[in-house]
């Protein structure tokens, strides 16, 4: 293990300051390879360590079993709230399908306006330790701002998640941030439904044009990506996005490619199975006016696809988590061990010397 | 000859399987669905929905709003949410009713009066649920 050199070296320095600046850490190490002697820890020193390692495993243990548990609850959540969705999207498709032939369609959620402020709702979690996960989202959601920025487009965010938070909370000056929820154990419809009146109405009264969410979408156990997808507004916008009625800005939409209904097929495969299965046959019967209903079916989706927003970000920092306290365990073991060796070592050299003295002395 | 029914709602499927008749509270009034029934699309109010199972048993949902298609004898009900009537317990149901109508009646401002017809509305519609079909 290549740390241990530079870590044995801070049992010198007092062993307790973990934190040692980067530049510190290579002298000592330096410091330790030509001469190891000066490194040397006494042995209290390296049991306490010893003890305190294995603390920091149980701790670690611990906390990996707890989020295995969660990430079983949150990925049944968000299996279970797969159908729902898939439904949706497949009758949002066919209304979609059907006023386009009828009539000019207007409703507020599909107003394409020209674009000069833009709403980025990014999702991170409310606690830390869970790897990078934070981090990938506020990394791009500040490259995310910055390419708006660029394009001469102001952004404002929304921040659901602690973390998410306070990290902008703290860059007030550079940012504009409206509003910021917590995600929570378990989030449900009204939490998104809260998110989602938020957007709605930021989106109808004109004070944005577009609205974006960041998030870390769900892709197994060990992988998961954060992406940008467009929520509003909800025509395609141009020749960008053909078929699909729900789906727009289909260039920097990186979620289109797997689609809103389930995360596993292509664009391709998704568009066509809308096809098939969204499309309404000619003979179906409106009972209100398609106006009506797809003024009603749009805030629908809306709130179903922030809800699953927020079922995928916490899928992922469970995930996140559960893999970044495996290796911390995995980590801390190896760590004891080497240790263990170290203090094996030198409590045998310390018996060699007392022997070596007593035998020198008996000789004289 | 049945109709295969799902009641969607974000968190979870509700109810699969198949029915013999549904009594639906759409935005227009109340209309019930027998098998073969044409395609159709209607939004759902906040009420009841009632279901006829094999064994001609009537069992009540509250619904909170959302939508229904009929296509090829299934009915899809997508629905913003949903509760059985057998998890509601009449008591309780009861008393938030009444708590609800005495809210409508105290609401002053316009976002208050929303609010509270709103919540009346559900109330009503768990009560409605508890309810066997007359």
């Amino acid at each position: 293990m290549q740390a241990i050199g530079g870590r044995k070296c801070t049992f010198v320095r007092g062993g307790a300051n973990a934190a040692v600046a980067p530049s510190q850490a290579a002298v000592a190490r330096r410091a330790g390879r030509t001469n190891r002697l000066s490194c040397k820890a006494s042995l209290k020193d390296i049991r306490d360590r010893i003890g305190s390692v294995k603390n920091t495993q149980k701790i670690t243990d611990a906390m990996k079993l707890v989020a295995a548990a969660k990430v079983r609850r949150a990925q049944d959540a968000v299996i279970s709230g797969r159908p729902f969705a898939s439904k949706l999207v497949d009758m949002l498709y066919g209304v979609n399908t059907r006023l386009r032939s009828e009539s000019e369609v207007d409703s507020p959620l599909l107003d394409v306006k020209p674009v000069e402020k833009v709403l980025i709702v990014s999702f991170t979690g409310d606690r830390g330790l869970c790897g990078g996960f934070n981090n990938f989202i506020l990394k791009r959601t500040e490259q995310r701002v910055a390419e708006l920025r660029a394009s001469g487009v102001e952004a404002e965010l929304l921040m659901v998640g602690k973390k998410g938070a306070k990290y902008f909370n703290r860059r007030t000056d550079q940012y504009e941030v409206v509003r910021t929820f917590e995600t929570g154990q378990k989030p449900t419809v009204k939490e998104s439904q809260a998110i989602a009146d938020v957007i709605y109405s930021k989106f109808v009264g004109g004070e944005v044009q577009k609205v974006e969410l960041i998030y870390t979408k769900f892709v197994s156990l060990i992988s998961s990506d954060p992406i940008v997808q467009t929520l509003l507004p909800m025509t395609p916008e141009g020749e960008v996005c053909d078929v699909d009625g729900n789906c727009i800005d289909a260039a920097d939409d990186e979620l289109f490619k797997l689609t809103s209904s389930d995360g596993e097929f292509s664009v391709e495969r998704e568009t066509s199975k809308l096809g098939e299965e969204g499309g309404f046959d000619e003979l179906l019967i409106f009972e209100q006016e398609p106006q009506q209903i797809l003024d009603a079916l749009l805030p629908l989706y809306m709130n179903g696809t922030v809800l699953r927003a927020l079922q995928e970000s916490l899928a992922s920092e469970l995930a996140a988590r559960m893999n970044a306290m495996n290796s911390a365990s995995d980590n801390a073991k190896e760590l004891k061990k080497n240790l263990t060796l170290l203090y094996n070592r030198g409590r045998q050299a310390k018996i060699t010397g007392e022997i070596i003295e007593i035998v020198a002395g008996s000789i004289v | 000859m049945t109709l295969k029914v799902s009641l969607i709602t974000p968190d979870c499927v509700l109810w699969d399987g198949p029915v013999e008749e549904a009594l639906l509270s759409t935005t227009t009034g109340l209309m019930g669905i027998l098998p073969n029934h044409a395609p159709l699309l209607t939004a759902l109010e906040i009420g009841p929905l009632r279901l006829r199972n094999e064994n001609k048993e009537w069992l009540s949902f509250a619904v909170m709003g959302g939508f229904a298609t009929i296509k090829d004898n299934a009915l899809t009900l997508i629905v913003n949410q949903a509760e059985s009537g057998t998890s509601l317990e009449k008591a309780t149901v009861e008393e938030n009713l009444s708590k609800a109508k005495a809210a409508l009646e105290e609401a002053s401002t316009p976002a208050d009066l929303i609010e509270a017809q709103i919540a009346y509305r559900k109330a009503k519609a768990r009560f409605e649920a508890t309810l066997p079909k007359s």
